[in-house]
């Protein structure tokens, strides 16, 4: 085959992989604008499950809570995990073995952390509720900020902080006005990350939540199970569409940081 | 005093090998040029990371203008560091960088900004406050790393290779510029460097340094001239070194041959000189009265313009000598010459 025909092949092969991925969100939003309950053809267009959803109390305080989760955690897992980052980056005692216990959390499958949280979680008095909720969505989103900005820091000329620090800039002083500046579009990413990755969690919310208390995930499969509903269709698709937007935002931001 | 810097035994040792500074004395006069140089891993770095605080010293005392600063944190030294990437800070302005020493002052705003308009103007950077670190070229960062490190009056100025990332040309009109800015400002500056022509060229004394000890200093002519080792000898620049057996005024080689000098320097086994002091002659051409010669054979002449280097054996021991690019005597490799040199040209060495 020629060049020319290699490429197209591979074109196609890309095109194919991203309708692969693409295409059942696509049809599902399309069914969220779809007047029939029941995913008849032809389609016709209406916003009546939006409305619906609009009506729906239970999945509204569903989307609450976990945006407020998703937020906290946001905010805990940055601070904890870019000061990790930043003590790693020193290279303290041990640094290989606190990076390689990093990873496991992330590898490890929910359904077991769940589970060894929950029984920990009852062991310490913590129990069930949004607090262990919270607790569990910040410790699993760490190791992804400090994934994230150690990737940041890597890039950081240590003569930087050196050169605050000459300039009559006290270590904290140095850290905050050169330091964290040059970090931001790391820790923002690293925010982001942290964002998401409590927003689409499942498994762990599952566990620890008290009853009657839910996020939105949790909520959504309880729905599902009672009888799905196109209304279902229109919060999956409301969801997919922020997160899209946050990973968006994500690339940007970590683009933006290698380029600088 | 207020300027000067003053290392008395300082040492500092990072796991085995050999240590990165070795009980060094050296003193910077106030408001001289001081130039550090020494091969990479030589120690010369550390010695400026140790002045600046930045790393701590084993043992020994460093005086920053007659006041011990072993317990004083880099950021109440005082002194102005220009680092080898420059360190701009990306995240500000030019007036930002070269205003961050005086905000963490906390000076009144109007003084910063007439100390910031005062040090760019010192760099020639006048219409530059507002740009980014990243739209300067390599210059006009190295103009601003400078601007900024001098904008707090610092007691004494630190400069780690500052020149190295810039190409051949920028390299020598930044020397003209680093020593003007320095005589304008008048500040006490040790500079660390692995470039010789560098050293010789801007500084008002050098030390040459060697697995973390002071192997000499003085200034660059005398330090040029009167090598003190064989190391020093060829690290500065090239030289030819004989080794003979002792005799007064002078050596003799393992061949008979006799090298004089006029140094006092009785039981020295080795003697240095320079390519440039070399006079090539034809066997059949006088030498001055009381020259030094030695006859070898030519291997190979390379002509660089304005000079040529000719590169001469005889038996083991390789010579060179430098003339100017058209002259000396019409030779062709495998032809027999006769290196001649004055007496007080040699350089007797230590070891």
């Amino acid at each position: 085959m020629s060049g020319r025909a290699w490429r197209n092949a591979g074109r196609l092969w890309l095109a194919l992989v991203l309708l692969f991925l693409y295409l059942p969100i696509a049809v599902m939003a399309a069914m969220s604008l779809n007047a029939s309950p029941f995913y008849q053809l032809p389609f016709e267009f209406s916003w009546r499950w939006y409305e619906d959803l609009a009506g729906n109390r239970q999945l509204q305080r569903a989307a609450w809570t976990s945006i407020w989760i998703a937020a906290t955690t946001a905010g805990l897992a940055t601070a904890l995990g870019t000061a990790a980052a930043v003590a790693l980056h020193r290279g303290p005692r041990g640094r290989r073995v606190l990076e390689a216990l990093l990873f496991p959390p992330i590898a490890v499958p929910w359904l077991i952390t769940g589970t060894a949280m929950l029984v920990f979680f009852f062991l310490v008095g913590i129990g069930r509720g949004n607090g262990a909720v919270l607790v569990g969505h910040v410790a699993l989103a760490i190791p992804y900020v400090v994934l994230v900005v150690s990737a940041r820091l890597r890039a950081l000329d240590p003569a930087l902080e050196e050169a605050a620090r000459s300039l009559g800039a006290s270590r904290w002083t140095a850290f905050r006005s050169v330091t964290l500046p040059f970090l931001a579009p790391g820790v923002i990413a690293g925010a982001l990350f942290a964002f998401a990755v409590s927003f689409d969690q499942f498994v762990i919310s599952y566990f620890l939540q008290a009853p009657g208390e839910t996020t939105l995930p949790v909520e959504i499969y309880a729905a599902i199970r009672k009888g799905f509903t196109p209304e279902i269709n229109a919060v999956s698709s409301l969801v997919i569409g922020v997160s899209m937007a946050l990973l968006l935002l994500v690339a940007r931001l970590v683009r933006f940081g290698d380029l600088r | 005093m207020t300027g000067e810097i003053r290392l008395e035994g300082v040492s500092r040792r990072f796991g085995p090998g050999a240590p990165a500074a070795d009980a060094v004395d050296l003193v910077v006069p106030e408001g001289s040029f001081y130039g550090l140089l020494g091969p990479s891993g030589s120690g010369k770095t550390t010695l400026l990371r140790l002045v600046a605080g930045f790393e701590t010293a084993d043992a020994g005392h460093i005086l920053i203008g007659g006041e011990a600063a072993e317990s004083l944190p880099p950021e109440r030294r005082d002194l102005g560091v220009v680092f080898q990437s420059y360190a701009l800070f990306p995240n500000m302005s030019v007036a930002g960088n070269v205003g961050f020493g005086l905000r963490a002052r906390n000076l009144p705003r109007r003084e910063r900004r007439s100390r910031v308009e005062e040090a760019l103007a010192l760099v020639r950077l006048e219409g530059l406050a507002g740009r980014r670190p990243h739209a300067l070229s390599g210059g006009q960062r190295q103009r601003v790393a400078l601007a900024r490190a001098l904008a707090i009056r610092p007691r004494a100025l630190l400069l780690d290779e500052p020149l190295s990332a810039l190409d051949r040309a920028l390299r020598a009109e930044m020397q003209v510029e680093l020593r003007r800015i320095q005589r304008e400002a008048g500040v006490t500056t040790l500079f660390v460097t692995h470039d010789q022509e560098e050293a010789l060229t801007l500084s008002d004394r050098i030390g040459l340094l060697r697995d973390g000890r002071l192997v000499q200093e003085g200034p660059p002519r005398e330090v040029y001239r009167r090598p003190r080792t064989a190391w020093a000898a060829r690290f500065l620049g090239e030289a030819t070194v004989f080794e003979g057996t002792p005799e007064a005024g002078g050596l003799t080689l393992a061949d008979g041959a006799r090298i004089g000098w006029t140094d006092a320097a009785p039981g020295a086994r080795l003697a240095a000189i320079r390519p440039e002091d070399v006079t090539l002659l034809r066997l059949e051409d006088p030498v001055p009265e009381g020259w030094n010669a030695l006859e070898a054979e030519l291997e190979v002449s390379i002509f660089s313009g304005p000079t040529a280097t000719h590169r001469l054996r005889r038996g083991d021991l390789a010579l060179a000598a430098l003339t100017k690019g058209g002259e000396g005597p019409a030779a062709a490799p495998g032809d027999r010459l006769v290196l001649a040199w004055p007496p007080e040209r040699t350089a007797p060495l230590e070891g």
